[in-house]
Order: C-alpha cells, then structure tokens, then sequence
C-alpha cells in the first residue's frame, strides 16, 4: 500500500514538474553525494594524556578528584551510570564510560580504589572483584579544530543514542516516522488548519524527512520551487535509504544552538554543550530539553530564556508521561527540577591556548588545514591537565608575591614555563603567559631571549666529553681576564666581581663562575661548544663569539626545555612530542608518534655533569631550592641570569620530569632579579606540588667514584673516608694523588709540588749549563 | 771521561725527582661494603639501582611479549611505551622496546634503546647480555 501511495505522490510531482529529467538528475545527485560520501564536515578533536590508574601510583587523591570533575564526572551518594563518582573517606569508585583509545576500546566500568599517603593501593573491579593490574579514565578534551563553517558536532550512532531520546523525539516531532514516505499529507491538512484557526503557524507539519532535506539541502528561501523541491528530494531520500538513516543523519544534524561563530549541531554535542555530559548519560528531563529546542534553537534557548525553555520542557515531559514512555508520577516529578544547564557555556576555544598551539604545530608537520577541519580526527596528546594547573597556579602565584615583595607594580612581570617527562620527552603543561587563557603571544615558544647560564653545562659536557683532558677537578684559572675581539677587548667579570685565582672546574660550575667558564670554553673551542649544544638539542647555527659561552645566544623557554630533556636523560636526546597518536573518525588509527630516543652524549660525561647539578641545587646558585623544595625531593638544574638583570632563567630536572622557567618583562626592561630569585622560585612552586620523583642518578657502568680533597682538586690514595665522593670516567684522566695522612691536604700538596718544581728547575738549569 | 760524569751526578738525583713526579700514587676508587666481593672484576662504585620491577609493568611486559608472538609489533611497543611510563628507568622495558625496534626493522632505534638499557641496568649481567646482543645484531643490520 505504501509503495503504491509513494509512487502515485511521486508520479504527481513529477507530472507537475517542469523540466523533469534534469532537475530530477540534480537533486538525486545532490542526495547521493550527501549520504555516500562523508556527511558532515566534522572538527578535530585533541585530548590530553588518560590518566593511568594501578596500585603504587603515587598520586594524591585531590588530583584524581580535580581529574574527575574536569572530566565531569557527578560526584553522588548513589553510582547509577556512566559519568559519576563516589567517595567514601579514601576509598573511591568510578562508574567509568566508555572510551576509545588508539589502542583498542575501554568499556565503561565500576572501579574501586583506595588511597593511603598519597599512594593507590588497591584497584578493583567493583563488578568482578577482581584487582586490576591498571585502567585509564578517558583523556580529557582540551581543544577542537572547526570546520569552516563553524559546524561543531559529535557525531553518534542511531544504536548509542538512548531509546527514549529517539521515542520521545519520535512522539514529538514525527509519531508517523516509520510508517510515512517522507510526506505525511494527514499531518499537513491537521497543521493547515490548525494554523488557519490560530490565525497565524503554530504547527508544522513537516516529517523529520523533510525537516532534514530542509537542513541538508536548501535555503530558508520560501518559495513554490523550493517547497517542490523539499518535496521531490525527501521523496528521494526516502526511496533510496532506510529510515534507520535518515533518522540518525537528522540526529547528528539537527542545529541546537550556537556559541559565537561556532554552531552547534546534533544532540550528542547539544548534550555537552548544555549539559557537559555524554549523551548516554541524559536525564529524561535533559532530553526534553533538547527535543524541544529542535522547535526553534534560539526561541527556546534555555541560557536566554529559562521559562520559555522550561514550557517546552514540561510540555514534552507531559507527553512523555501520556504516553507511557516514562510514568506520570515520574513526569511530574522531572516538571519539578531546575533545567540543570551549565551556567558556564564551555567556549568553543581551548582553555589551553598555549599547549594547543605546540600540538597544531606539529600537525602542520603531517596534516593539511582541511583535513583538520573535516575528517573528524581526534588527535591523543600528552597534555598533562594537572600539571598545567599547577604550572599555571605557579607562575601566577609567584609572579605576585614576588612584585608585592618588591614593590613592583602590579602585572608588569611576565613569565613562562615548560614541562616534560624526562625519558619520554613527553611535554606535559605549557604555560605561555601569566594569563594562560589568553591567545596570544606564547612566551614558551615564541619568545626569543638570552638564556645567561643555563647554557653553561652544555660548555661543561663538552668538556667532560674529553675525559682524557678533563674531569671535574681540572684546575681552570680564575683571574682577569681580556679576550681579544676584533674592535674592543672583551673583559667578563664574575657575577660577584671577584677573582679566586684558581678553582676546580666542578666549583666553576655549581657557583656559576664566568671567568672559568670562559677559560674553559676557549680551550675546547667555540666550535665544540657549538656542536654539543646542538647535540643536546640547542639550534646548529649559532655565532661563535665567546661571549656565546655566557649565555648570548637567543632562545626560547621550548628549546632549552630539549636540551636540559637530553642530560635528564642521562645524554639520550628523544624529541619533545605532543602527539602520540592521531585516529579517524571511525577510530582507525592514521598514525603514530612513537618514542624515538638517540644517544647524543657520553652518559658517563653526563653523569658527572648531572652530580654537579645536583650540588648546585644543594650548595651553589640553586641553593635556596633547598629551602622550598622538601628534603626528600632532590633534584639538579641551573640558573640562568642575564645583562642587567633583564631576564631569570631556572632549568632543571626531578628524577621523572624536567622543567624550563623564564620570568622578565616584555619590553626587556631590567626587572631586579636574577635566575635564583625569579624563574628559581615558579620552578620551585610547579615541582613542590606536583607528584614527581626524586632525582637518583645511576652512574653509567664505566664511572668510578674516589675520595677526593675538593678544593684543591687531588685524590686521596686510599679509601680514607675523607673529602667527597666525585665521579671519574675510568680510563680517563685522574686528578694528583695526594696520601690520606697528609693533615690539610690542600696545604701540603701545595708545599709538595713546590719543592718538586724547584728541584726540576735547579736541574734544568745545571743541564742547560753543562750543555752550553 | 770526568766531564761526562761530572753533570751525570747533576742528572742522577734529576731523574729520581723526575720519577716522583710522574708517578705519584695511585688512588683507590671506593667500593662500597656491598658489591666488595664482586668488585674484583668490576670496580664501579654506587651499584645503580634498576627500579624493581612492579606487578603492573610485570602486567604490561606479560602482554607486550603476546602482542610480539603475535606479529603485532607497533602495539606491543604502544604497550611498552605505557610501561615506561609508569616506570621510565626500568632497564627490562627498554630492553624489550629494542627487541621490538629490531623486528620492526629500525635498528637506529633499537641500539640506541639497548644502549639506554645498559646505562640503566646496573649489574644484571643477563640483561647486558641480552642488550648486547640486540646491538651487534641491529648493527649488522645497518651496516
């Protein structure tokens, strides 16, 4: 019967039709172009890290809770379904949802975890009671990349979309759906006379097919060729696809609200962007909220027009009740509720700005602008949302104090910080201005400055690099020096302007002396020191000029941040990434970043460099770390502070995660600080309060450690328990040896090599004579 | 013959100076009390400690291996990548993250890894071995 009404209707229109076969031909074009091909042009979708979850995690249960409400998860007193939490002193359950990594698909589930000292000590599966070796939440989504018509759409099938969504869209705007073919001239004679009655439209008599093609296809243009065009084309659509599709095409299409330029279509958008939740994880309520604003978007807008909306709601909520789609009492206890939108509308933008930008970069590098915008990629990142708080919390935190302290004025301190793990070189938080939500110049990768001494180790492991010329007590000269420069003589001075005559090159280092480090650097060679801070990660073509080897040379936060990763890593460079992965819209993995590593320097050289790091963060110029960082956090890094105080750096590294600080002004004005009391102290507030691990170098299989008197640079010849420790490259070269007897070793090895040079120089002397 | 003696006596005690000179003693590195016994061969100092290996990398280890037997390369090595980042200096997940980079043909990658397993494998003699082994294999590959 219905077949024969079909093409009776469809005969009709085509007789009335003018030119028929060509319009005919265009419009069944249009129609297979739309629905074989892609249908929507869908936005990317990046996302942070999944937070790993297993027993000895150190983790405080505050972040997990934080981790969970960014992922809007409802804490409740009773766990019903996907998207909620409970707590019950340390012990918590997750009713997880359903998540697709790249790595194969998570269901949703009910965990149990305990926590004590800030550890998870326990993980179960609430449904089997099984342990659980370890589970993810699912990433958080931290940016999306729009179309160019700002279409913003979660596309969802007809099959996850919740039964009563569809049935009460069903009652509400089409009861005939699955019996009509695309028309339903009954409905159309009941709203003509509605309307007639009224006076003016107060119902529509249009199928969701027709409602579709009107979205899909034409202009809001009213005309008696475009009615016979909606006409002939959800005939079309009807004849050629099932029902089941077009029903899912108009779920996913249907436009519910805009948000600036961005538009939002679909209910399983709508439903985040009202409700901040799945669309799995709907109230009956929640739905009659949307399915009423399928009326008229921006009518029934609930932000806008709560009561307007809440009609509406109620209406279908009625209707719901009468017929028996959910109980009446039911019915009027949901009329009851507040519409429970968000107060907040989730921007269309990235609250992360400046860790986003750093991803597109890098998609560049694989992907074109419209594929971005089109292909519905999601794009797995390594986006850390706890770190980036509290790297955020801290440079603004920092920055405060230090201008109340001070006397500055208020916000006229910049500052910027870059974090990653150390064996991965994964970056974990970027915060590119103290207004981290603002898009705009990202000090982190943009900003080019001097980085003063932070680029002092690179000059020291080149040194170290040449363990048959150097260790770490080779005696390097401290007195002033005049380096010859075509035009001027150059004469650096020490920060504290002093001269100590001789020190050991270890000493040089963890007090940031500059004399030495320019002896240093002039006997390697510039052109060595060159090539190790490229190795390390540092641009390839710098200028050779000495005073490079004090720091003059420009970079930004994100590139000291990969050569401080390099010697994290014990001299094994990986390359910073952002991306781990990046899947389709169907979940099919397009491609991969994987972890790439490349010995870029002598581990054991490294290792010695990293130790006395280590002690300048103990007793050098990082030393008021001690004071802020607790005692069991160790960790090794540098300061950097440039002319005139212009700019303080900290870089360093824990033993999981690594860290660039910059804090200056933006007009380069002088700001009073140096590295230690500037960068030293945001570095110092991220670290404290993340959950990192303590710095334990392992020294590589070829170090050998021996007692040895520091000041004066000697060994002790035995195992004397006197001095310090210090590292050595076995086979390299060893300082002088001096007995464990000798009461001041410095003194009386001095006094040895006094007589020693005397005696050869009598002899010398007697030989030259006898000779002449 | 006088007057060759004569500045070899000036010589003499030069040369017994000269001798002190460039042999001083020698130093002892340390050993500490525990690795005294095996230090006969090996005189580093401080033995570096390979993190002990969880139940939940032992887990991620267990299934990276099925994934490998499986010919599934790229996801055994996702797998271990999540190991490592639960415990990043865990000198086995790097040595299995070479193994893997050698069957997926990158032998760049797969010595550098083996490289890093050794400087963080302490005294596991077998697991030196292993990476040693890994090595030469991937160099002979490249060459």
């Amino acid at each position: 019967m219905k077949k024969i009404i079909f093409f009776l209707i469809f005969f009709l229109l085509v007789l009335g039709g003018y030119s028929v076969s060509q319009n005919l031909n265009t419009l069944n074009k249009a129609i297979t172009t739309r629905f074989e091909g892609m249908r929507w042009e869908l936005p990317a979708r990046i996302y942070g890290r999944p937070l790993e979850l297993y027993v000895g995690r150190k983790l405080q249960q505050k972040h997990l809770q934080q981790e969970l409400n960014l992922l809007r998860y409802t804490k409740t007193e009773h766990l019903e379904k996907p998207g909620e939490y409970q707590v019950t002193g340390k012990q918590l359950i997750i009713h997880s949802r359903e998540v697709a990594f790249p790595d194969g698909q998570q269901g949703a589930e009910r965990i149990k975890l305990s926590f004590t000292n800030d550890q998870i000590t326990s993980l179960t599966s609430q449904q089997s009671g099984q342990a659980l070796p370890h589970f993810r939440l699912e990433p958080l989504h931290i940016a999306s990349i729009y179309p160019g018509d700002n279409e913003d759409r979660l596309f969802v099938k007809l099959k996850e979309t919740p039964p009563l969504l569809v049935q009460t869209l069903l009652l509400t705007e089409d009861k005939h759906f699955y019996k009509h073919i695309g028309i339903h001239p009954p409905a159309i004679f009941r709203a003509l006379l509605a309307n007639l009655k009224a006076g003016k439209t107060v119902q529509g008599g249009s199928t969701l097919t027709q409602q579709l093609v009107k979205n899909f296809f034409l202009t809001s243009e009213q005309s008696l060729s475009r009615k016979y065009n909606e006409a002939l084309m959800t005939l079309l659509l009807e004849y050629r696809y099932e029902k089941d599709d077009i029903l899912e095409s108009y779920l996913n299409e249907i436009y519910l609200g805009q948000d600036g330029k961005r538009a939002i279509h679909g209910f399983a958008m709508a439903s985040k962007f009202y409700f901040q939740r799945n669309i799995a994880e709907l109230s009956p309520d929640q739905m009659a909220l949307l399915i009423g604003m399928a009326k008229g978007a921006s009518y029934y807008n609930p932000r806008k027009h709560p009561k307007r909306a809440k009609a509406r709601r109620d209406l279908i909520l009625r209707n719901m009740g009468q017929a028996e789609l959910i109980s009446v009492q039911s019915s009027t206890q949901l009329q009851n509720r507040h519409l429970g939108v968000t107060k907040r509308v989730p921007s269309g933008i990235t609250p992360y700005p400046a860790f986003v930008q750093l991803v597109r970069r890098q998609l560049k590098q694989d992907y074109r602008d419209e594929d971005l915008q089109s292909e519905g990629l999601s794009i797995f990142t390594t986006f850390d949302p706890i770190i980036q708080q509290q790297a955020e919390e801290s440079v603004q935190q920092v920055l405060t104090a230090i201008e109340k302290q001070r006397k500055m004025d208020k916000e006229s301190l910049q500052g910027a910080l870059v974090l990653s793990s150390v064996d991965q070189g994964e970056v974990l938080a970027v915060v590119g201005d103290r207004f981290p939500r603002q898009d705009g110049f990202n000090r982190a990768l943009d900003m080019n400055r001097p980085v003063g001494s932070v680029i002092k180790p690179a000059v020291y492991l080149s040194a170290l690099s040449q363990p048959d010329r150097y260790n770490l007590l080779s005696i390097l000269n401290d007195t002033p020096l005049t380096v010859p420069l075509s035009g001027k003589d150059w004469r650096p001075q020490n920060y504290d302007k002093k001269y100590r005559g001789s020190v050991t090159l270890r000493h040089a280092l963890i007090h940031s002396l500059n004399i030495p480090t320019i002896n240093l650097g002039l006997d390697i060679g510039l052109d060595e020191v060159i090539k190790s801070i490229h190795k390390l990660g540092g641009p390839k073509e710098i200028q050779a000029f000495p005073s490079l080897l004090l720091g003059a040379v420009e970079l930004p936060p994100i590139t000291v941040l990969q050569m401080y990763q390099t010697i994290a890593a014990g001299g094994y460079k990986t390359p910073l990434r952002t991306i781990l992965a990046v899947t389709d819209h169907q979940q099919k993995v397009l491609q991969r970043y994987p972890l790439t590593v490349e010995q870029a320097a002598d581990p054991a050289a490294v290792f010695c460099l990293s130790t006395t790091m280590q002690e300048t963060c103990n007793t050098g110029t990082g030393k008021r770390l001690r004071n802020l960082l607790p005692d069991t956090l160790t960790v090794a890094g540098k300061t950097g502070t440039t002319d005139q105080l212009k700019d303080s750096w900290f870089a360093g590294f824990s033993g999981s995660h690594v860290a660039v600080a910059w804090v200056g002004h933006d007009d380069n004005s002088p700001t009073g600080l140096t590295g230690a009391t500037g960068a030293l102290q945001v570095w110092a507030e991220t670290m404290k309060n993340i959950t990192t691990t303590p710095l334990d170098l392992s020294p590589p299989p070829n170090i050998d450690f021996y007692y040895s008197e520091i000041q004066s640079g000697r060994l002790f010849s035995d195992q004397c328990n006197k001095g310090e420790l210090i590292p050595f490259i076995r086979d390299g070269l060893l300082p002088p040896v001096i007995s464990c007897q000798a009461d001041n070793p410095g003194h009386q090895l001095n006094r040895d090599l006094k007589k020693i040079e005397k005696a050869l120089h009598d002899g010398v002397q007697q030989i030259i004579r006898i000779f002449q | 013959m006088i007057r060759y003696i004569r500045p070899l006596s000036y010589l003499l005690p030069l040369l017994i100076i000269q001798a002190c000179a460039t042999q001083p003693q020698r130093a002892k590195p340390y050993h500490p009390p525990s690795t005294t016994q095996q230090s006969e061969t090996r005189k580093t100092t401080i033995p570096p400690v390979s993190p002990t290996s969880t139940p939940t990398v032992q887990n991620i280890q267990a299934q990276a291996t099925q994934l490998s037997n499986r010919g599934l390369f790229a996801a055994a090595a996702q797998t271990l990548e999540r190991g490592l980042r639960i415990a990043p200096k865990n000198a086995s997940l790097w040595s299995q993250l070479a193994a893997v980079r050698l069957q997926q043909q990158q032998y760049g990658q797969a010595q550098s890894m083996a490289q890093k397993s050794n400087t963080l494998a302490g005294a596991n003699a077998p697991l030196i071995q292993k990476n040693n082994s890994i090595i030469i294999e991937a160099q002979k590959q490249q060459r």
